[in-house]
């Protein structure tokens, strides 16, 4: 299978503010790719630039082979895009707007969006202005399914919803999209819906890329490690070993890639006291906290 | 696909078209009602002799209309459109984004061509019902810069709303107010009779820089 999505080097600044600087990663066709990363590490701008609204200041973005701030329109045919905050035409019912885009799609299918839309409480001359965050949510997604793209680029799906909606998308696109082989690019600040969800993901932090790999070896290979210790004001860096780490009272946890002999060897090599070494098991959100920090 | 387009923005400003035809037409009904009544309480030769004498322009009120029609058309097509960045959804539709600009610009100026037709056509009948015909030729000279800095407005709203880095707007801003105020600045009849093929240079050259707008807008703030 080839790469729908092929991002190399690329680097991005707000005027003097770094964004991040060598962002590199493939998304192959079929797989459903998570770019995870807190508030402000630049999700979005990955999304603009990837959909050609934001030239990067250096590095490569190729969509289906075509550089994206160039994409043809039989491209951009192809892919379905969720703008933050599931923005679409808000003076238009849900007949207009499917009536709408419907003209621009050759492989258009209604089906899958009426079929939504039938679960949802409105009528047919409601406005999406009238509509609740979730029901819009809905006409938003029920319009990439019948664009039928091969790729769909969704820009924090979860965004304003309850669990319900979150659960009903999720389903959704597990059902129309998962099944069907397309390729997903998601990012969300909701991390636990997508745990069963990504094959891939990338985790941003502020100006930098954390890390990039297939989301089973991530959760197979990143570790959560507690003890005791009767150090006072232990003090631990962030190093190869320690990822990332937080101590409260004489508890303290570490976060590491490493297997537990080895974190044992390397507080010994700290010199620092411990009792009650063991691992916990983590979440995918718990793992997220865990590589990314809480603040 | 341009007939889909068309359609989304035909839903989007239908009511502000029909709300500024209307008001077009009324505030001509109301030109024609008290050049009617000036005629039955003077009499018509010293009205009209004065007229002449001092080049009053007896559907002035008209300018403002003109003027304020193509603004508030941009702002209902358009503010939609920049408000929660909804352009990149239309961006995004499998046409090139010149082509999309340019298409749903096209609508803008077609509805304003259309009302100003039906204000001229209206403008016609009262100076032909009323007026000698050298009225009627002075009318469509005198209002024709009106109609065409009317176009240069709406481009300008679209320029400046589209635009996505505010110094650039704010200078827009400047300049809009710079070169539309040279549309309206002339009084008397047929003031810009020989400069409105400039004008209308002038109008071409304005709606070309909507596209370096849209360059801009999908390029990003950097």
């Amino acid at each position: 299978m080839g790469n729908v999505v092929e991002i190399k080097d690329l680097t991005h600044y707000y005027g003097k503010k770094l964004v991040y600087e060598n962002l590199s990663f493939n998304i192959k066709e079929g797989s459903i790719f998570g770019l995870l990363g807190k508030n402000g590490t630049g999700k979005t701008t990955t999304i603009n630039i990837l959909n050609g609204f934001l030239r990067p200041k250096s590095g490569k973005c190729l969509m289906f082979g075509e550089d994206s701030y160039n994409l043809s329109p039989a491209t951009k045919a192809r892919v379905g895009f969720l703008i933050e905050g599931h923005i679409q035409y808000s003076n238009m019912n849900i007949i207009q707007i499917e009536k709408f885009y419907s003209a621009f799609y050759p492989k258009w299918k209604k089906e899958p969006y009426y079929e939504l839309m039938s679960k949802l409480a409105v009528t047919q001359d409601q406005k999406l202005s009238k509509m609740s965050c979730g029901q819009r949510s809905q006409v938003a997604l029920g319009l990439i399914l019948a664009q039928d793209p091969d790729l769909l680029i969704l820009d924090d799906y979860s965004m304003g919803l309850d669990a319900g909606y979150r659960r009903l998308f999720i389903d959704y696109l597990t059902e129309y999209a998962k099944a069907e082989k397309k390729t997903i690019f998601i990012t969300s600040h909701i991390i636990q819906d997508l745990e069963n969800f990504l094959d891939d993901c990338v985790i941003l932090d502020y100006k930098s890329v954390l890390m990039t790999m297939p989301i089973k070896e991530f959760m197979s290979t990143f570790k959560q490690f507690k003890f005791e210790t009767s150090v006072k004001d232990l003090k631990l860096e962030k190093d190869d070993v320690v990822k990332s780490y937080e101590i409260i009272k004489n508890k303290a946890v570490i976060f590491t890639f490493e297997q537990q002999p080895n974190v044992a060897s390397y507080l010994n090599s700290k010199g620092i006291d411990f009792n009650d070494l063991h691992q916990v098991p983590m979440s995918l959100e718990d793992a997220f906290i865990g590589i990314t920090g809480k603040y | 696909m341009f007939k889909s387009l068309m359609y989304k923005e035909w839903l989007k400003i239908k009511w502000i078209v029909v709300g500024l035809a209307l008001i077009n037409v009324l505030v001509i009904l109301n030109i024609y009602l008290d050049l009617s009544n000036t005629f039955k309480e003077l009499a018509a030769n010293s009205v009209v002799g004065q007229f002449q004498a001092y080049e009053i322009v007896f559907y002035y009120d008209i300018k403002n209309i003109i003027l304020v029609t193509g603004l508030l058309l941009g702002v209902f097509q358009f503010f939609p459109e920049i408000s929660q960045s909804r352009l990149k959804l239309t961006f995004h539709l499998p046409v090139k984004e010149n082509k999309l600009m340019l298409q749903m610009t096209s609508v803008g100026v077609f509805i304003l061509l259309l009302i100003f037709i039906i204000d001229a056509f209206l403008l016609s009948i009262v100076c032909i019902k009323l007026l000698p015909k050298e009225f009627f030729d002075s009318m469509l000279m005198t209002t024709l810069p009106w109609y065409v800095g009317s176009i240069v407005t709406y481009c300008w709203v679209i320029i400046i709303f589209v635009e996505p880095n505010w110094t650039k707007r704010i200078i827009s801003i400047f300049l809009a107010l710079g070169i539309i105020s040279l549309f309206y600045a002339g009084s008397g009849f047929s003031a810009y009779s020989n400069s409105i093929f400039y004008f209308i240079l002038l109008a071409v050259f304005c709606s070309a820089i909507i596209f370096l707008s849209a360059y801009n807008f999908k390029r990003g703030i950097c």
